[in-house]
């Protein structure tokens, strides 16, 4: 089973163009969504779990045809969003428990062992009897996890799911949505570089409601090599720097700034070559030096 | 399977509420006053506590003060996914409309209708605690607390329900359900005194009054002499008959609009619907 999207645009009434256009086809596994903030990625989100209309475009899930066909999406779709609430007054077993009916879980007994499952899997059984109310955030993400995991669904929407949890939590969940991609579309959007580069087989980067770069996160940074030179300069150089050379990122470093720059060769002395990674392809495709702002860029500069 | 599910669950949520227990005291208390109080009325112009005309004007006092004070259920059945943020899973889940609403709504009927139920066990135990006269006491009659709270208290609820529910539902507020509801049913009952005082149109009026105050206490208290009041069952007579039926059907309508407007959707910035896009 694929997703294919095709041609999705949506324009909201205060103007904002939050989409534009969007084409993607993401087949089974682990599928990053990058890109800022405001980016475009919770609309996009919101459309493939069946709760926004856009203005244009299609999406099938396999045979099915997602915005048309809603019902028929719901029977297979697990969606985390990225802001949700729950009832407080209910633990977690039984609200779980009533999601588990409302996704077809008819059977006593099968329900009972699938509540208890995902409930071990998340981590929340020694917890389970405490009402929601009472939970922490990241127990409550991972509730949250718990419910789109019910139901073994084909596909799988999480909007940046990492943003509350600790580092432990994190690893943990990201594992879980590994073992689900094994047999699921997992679309997981995300700001946080890591998130992609350490699961996702394939990748986008989204910013103004654009998707700058479709890519293997590997192949992607294999394009890269060679391109990618740092040196390590003073604050006060730094507008000279990018006046001269295609500064794609920096970071402080004890006073002092360290700036990685796109260039086919050796930009000059003082610089080191680095082994690039996926920061760099964010980065460098967020300036325009590689996906789809160069290859619109370069005509322009050429003429 | 779905639909016993959500009612169910709904229904279990709010009966642990400590909110909804509360309304039922509040109800209970102002059913027990008001008897104890019609022991007074009684001594000045015979009409016994418990004759079905008491009943029926203390189920029309109760019925309005429940409108002001215990109508939270319905607005929060309907708008609590939303204002505790859990609609996203909950609209993503395989159930219909249907399902959704339908569950929703039954619960919060069944709880409405149970919370009023106060009304007839305040004054029960009202006239059954001592310091009522025998020569005050009628005929112990249920059917004069069944009849007055199936043909008054019950189309009440219903429509109170549906209109509380369904502007919970749409506005996606319960606040708006509630300051909604109770300006609704006060301009009714203001139109309906004013098709029978100033249009002379009592029938009209009489289908129009919301709550049953005006016909039960404004119509039949002059119209009605003491032993019609003592005897005649207030609950199966014909205005107040049809003003149920016309609030039941009320609320269905009502009802029906909501489940045509309904979605399971995110509202966020307000999108342009497809219709806009289409070349002029």
């Amino acid at each position: 089973m694929e997703l294919q999207i095709r041609g999705l645009s949506q324009t909201y009434s205060n103007g904002v163009r939050a989409l534009k256009d969007v084409t993607l086809t993401i087949p089974r596994g682990m599928y990053g969504l990058l890109g800022p903030n405001g980016a475009g990625k919770s609309t996009l989100m919101r459309i493939l779990a069946t709760l926004q209309e856009p203005d244009k475009g299609s999406v099938r899930l396999g045979e099915i045809d997602v915005l048309n066909q809603k019902d028929e999406v719901r029977q297979t779709l697990g969606y985390l969003p990225q802001e949700f609430g729950v009832y407080p007054k209910v633990s977690a077993e039984s609200l779980l428990d009533h999601f588990a009916l409302l996704k077809g879980v008819a059977e006593r007994r099968s329900r009972k062992e699938v509540v208890e499952a995902l409930l071990r899997r998340t981590n929340l059984w020694d917890v389970r009897k405490q009402k929601l109310g009472g939970y922490s955030g990241g127990m409550r993400q991972r509730f949250g996890v718990a419910v789109a995991l019910l139901g073994n669904p084909k596909l799988l929407i999480v909007d940046e799911p990492t943003a509350g949890l600790d580092p432990a939590e994190r690893v943990r969940f990201l594992n879980l949505l590994s073992e689900v991609g094994a047999n699921s579309v997992v679309l997981l959007s995300t700001h946080i570089v890591e998130d992609v580069s350490e699961l996702c087989t394939r990748m986008a980067i989204i910013d103004h409601g654009e998707i700058l770069l479709e890519a293997e996160p590997l192949r992607a940074i294999g394009d890269l090599r060679g391109r990618i030179w740092r040196r390590v300069i003073s604050n006060e150089l730094l507008p000279a720097m990018e006046r001269e050379h295609v500064v794609i990122s920096t970071k402080l470093l004890v006073g002092r700034t360290v700036v990685h720059v796109h260039c086919d060769s050796q930009p000059g002395s003082g610089f080191e070559p680095v082994e690039p990674d996926l920061e760099d392809v964010y980065f460098s495709t967020m300036a325009g030096h590689s996906g789809r702002r160069r290859a619109r860029a370069e005509p322009e500069a050429r003429s | 399977m779905k639909f016993r599910e959500i009612f169910r669950f709904e229904l279990l949520y709010q009966a642990r509420r400590v909110r909804t227990w509360l309304y039922f005291a509040v109800l209970f208390a102002a059913a027990y006053l008001v008897t104890r109080n019609a022991i007074d009325g009684a001594q000045r112009d015979g009409v016994l506590v418990n004759s079905p005309y008491s009943i029926a004007l203390a189920t029309v006092i109760c019925s309005m003060l429940w409108l002001l004070v215990g109508t939270s259920v319905a607005g929060s059945a309907a708008a609590r996914d939303i204002q505790t943020r859990m609609h996203p899973l909950v609209y993503t889940s395989p159930i219909s409309k249907a399902e959704y609403l339908g569950g929703r709504f039954l619960a919060a009927l069944v709880l409405n209708a149970s919370i009023l139920i106060a009304v007839p066990a305040g004054m029960l135990v009202g006239l059954f605690l001592p310091g009522v006269e025998p020569e005050y006491l009628g005929a112990f009659r249920p059917v004069a607390y069944v009849s007055t709270y199936l043909s008054i208290a019950a189309p009440t609820a219903f429509a109170v329900t549906a209109v509380q529910f369904s502007l919970a539902a749409l506005s996606r507020r319960a606040t708006t359900s509630y300051l909604g509801s109770v300006l609704f049913f006060i301009g009714m009952s203001i139109a309906a005194g004013a098709a029978i005082h100033l249009s002379h149109k009592p029938t009209l009026g009489k289908l129009l009054d919301p709550i049953g105050y005006i016909t039960v206490l404004g119509l039949l208290s002059k119209a009605w002499t003491v032993v019609e009041k003592n005897t005649r069952l207030v609950g199966l007579e014909p205005a107040v008959l049809a003003r149920g039926i016309s609030w039941i059907g009320f609320g269905l309508l009502v009802l029906v609009c909501t489940y045509g407007r309904f979605r399971f959707a995110e509202r966020t910035v307000r999108t342009r619907s497809r219709r806009d896009e289409a070349p002029a």
